[in-house]
């Protein structure tokens, strides 16, 4: 099944996260993604569709597929307010935020705003904002889904989204390539991303000499700050003085150079070299691998949930019979090295994504419902996970029968390996701890799996201290 | 080191203090900054040279009422 035949995973109806700008509305139907155009957005769609970058953009799937749509009443009903006319959006198969990306996806997404508004500007049209949150993806690619942000451009105006853009893409990106912070968590925490004054406080006097620090950072923040609260009209004033639209293209591609030679700055994890045979003989490894694949075909699976990825191995394995399988794994690193191995195969079926599995993304924003959380965008009809178990019980003291509960509670199937006290690994955990985990036993696993699942099937690895389970929900 | 682009900015930077231009406008449904505004003026490259110059030159023949002041009301956003 393609991508475009794919359900919306989503639940029906208005989309709460997209109110920001008044002159659309995005409504989740029975068969699609529909964006309600307002009288003014839809003259600036049929601006848009007449140009040659966009057909360019969207022949490569970097722009959501989008058709019009008749403005029914029932998609009327979902949103208040004077629409002109409705336009339908493939759905992506799983949303995912940029909090939720690694270093290279986030500077994939920064390039493709900046070469839209490049290309936009060409043909007399502009982008209204620079929001990470309006690119998705499928696979590694990304794909811009707001066709209502572009607008026509109109003399004497400015990038208006130039701070928004600093904000969510180039501070963030500066922030991990010159200090080594990753920047997920100051996302996860600020919708509106990273103010210029707060940018400016953690850059030190050396870091100025670095490209961009000064004048996207410390400048933009010191001009804000003394221009605050002054009632001019710039934009006439602009205008008067000749303002064009290639002075913007002169930023734009003094930012696309910029930000095409950053790196992270952070070293190589040591989960980022920890491979997949780690810790396995071949033969565990081919055990492992036969028993995942048998669990994955064993039914039609629409999306897999792969929790402690790490490089990917089982994802790829799951994805040989899924529709779609989300990656996800804590070390930004190593989910950075996946990215840019299933980027160079141009995979469109495994989205890799960073997060812990002890603190998934909440849900954000306006009365919380702005920015869902991972497990509201879609629930996944079977969750691998593999040598994750003692790392949530152990390391984060999650106890295990709440953590079996939570994995019940994704509502699918799971392939789940339970790693004795026996094991190395595990034993390595327990060096410098107490061992206050008398619930962590295979039997109380077992008992836990009980309550919630039917145990398809179960297979020692030939270390005896790793089990495997293919575990089927209990379905009342 | 700063690029010369950075090293024109700062300079700019300097002047827009020294002459306390200052600027306010919000259009759109992002609130760009007034202060970001004019830092594009400077971003612009070579092509900014001369925007820069005629903006500056029209606030001075604002204030000796050579010209229209560019400061008043939002214009009304076109249709």
């Amino acid at each position: 099944m393609s991508a475009a035949e794919r359900e919306p995973v989503a639940p029906q109806g208005l989309d709460p996260g997209s109110f920001r700008d008044r002159g659309s509305r995005v409504v989740t139907g029975a068969k699609g993604i529909y964006r309600l155009l307002g009288e003014r957005a839809a003259e600036e769609w049929k601006a848009l569709s007449a140009t040659k970058f966009y057909e360019r953009f969207r022949s490569a799937e970097q722009v959501v597929a989008t058709q019009e749509a008749d403005l029914s009443p029932s998609l009327r009903s979902h949103a208040g307010g004077p629409w002109k006319a409705a336009l339908r959006h493939e759905a992506v198969p799983f949303v995912s935020y940029p909090y939720e990306w690694s270093f290279s996806m986030l500077r994939r997404a920064a390039l493709l705003q900046l070469e839209l508004l490049d290309a936009a500007l060409v043909e007399g049209m502009t982008l209204k904002d620079a929001s990470p949150f309006n690119v998705q993806w499928i696979g590694a690619r990304p794909v811009f889904i707001d066709v209502a942000s572009f607008e026509r451009w109109r003399p004497g105006e400015a990038w208006t989204a130039y701070r928004q853009f600093c904000q969510l893409y180039l501070y963030p990106l500066l922030l991990d390539a010159y200090k080594g912070v990753a920047f997920q968590p100051w996302l996860k925490g600020s919708l509106e991303g990273i103010d210029p004054a707060d940018f400016s406080r953690l850059m030190s006097w050396r870091d100025l000499m670095r490209p961009g620090v000064l004048v996207h950072g410390v400048l933009q923040a010191r001009m804000s700050a003394c221009h605050a609260g002054s009632e001019r009209n710039v934009r006439r004033e602009l205008r008067d003085a000749g303002f064009g639209s290639e002075l913007i293209r002169a930023n734009v591609r003094r930012l696309l150079r910029l930000i095409q030679r950053l790196t992270p700055r952070r070293a190589a994890s040591a989960w980022s070299d920890y491979t997949s045979q780690h810790g396995y003989a071949a033969s565990e490894l081919a055990q492992k691998e036969q028993f995942v694949r048998r669990a994955v075909m064993a039914r039609p699976r629409r999306l897999v949930w792969d929790l402690g990825c790490n490089r990917g191995f089982f994802s790829r394995v799951a994805a040989e019979a899924a529709d779609y399988v989300v990656a996800v794994d804590a070390d930004q690193a190593t989910v950075d090295l996946l990215f840019g191995e299933l980027e160079r195969e141009s995979h469109g079926r495994i989205l890799p994504l960073v997060g812990d599995m002890a603190d998934l993304s909440p849900a954000r924003g306006w009365r919380g419902r702005e920015r869902k959380s991972l497990w509201d965008r879609g629930r996944p009809d079977l969750t691998l996970a593999l040598a994750l178990v003692h790392h949530l019980v152990i390391r984060a003291n999650i106890p295990l029968g709440e953590l079996v509960e939570w994995l019940a509670s994704l509502e699918g199937d799971v392939v789940v390996e339970f790693v004795t006290k026996d094991d190395p690994k595990v034993r390595a955990l327990l060096r410098n701890k107490d061992d206050q985990y008398a619930d962590y036993s295979r039997e109380q696993f077992e008992a836990h799996l009980a309550r919630w699942f039917r145990i398809a099937a179960r297979e020692e690895l030939g270390s005896r201290t790793r089990i495997l389970y293919h575990a089927e929900l209990n379905r009342r | 080191m700063p690029s010369n682009q950075e090293v024109f900015g700062l300079g700019m930077h300097v002047i827009t203090q020294a002459t306390m231009v200052t600027s306010g406008a919000v259009w759109g449904y992002l609130d760009p900054g007034s202060g970001g505004i004019l830092l594009q003026v400077l971003l612009g490259g070579v092509a900014a040279v001369g925007v820069l110059l005629k903006l500056y030159w029209n606030r001075v023949r604002a204030i000796f009422g050579g010209a229209k002041p560019p400061s008043g009301p939002m214009e009304k956003e076109p249709p």
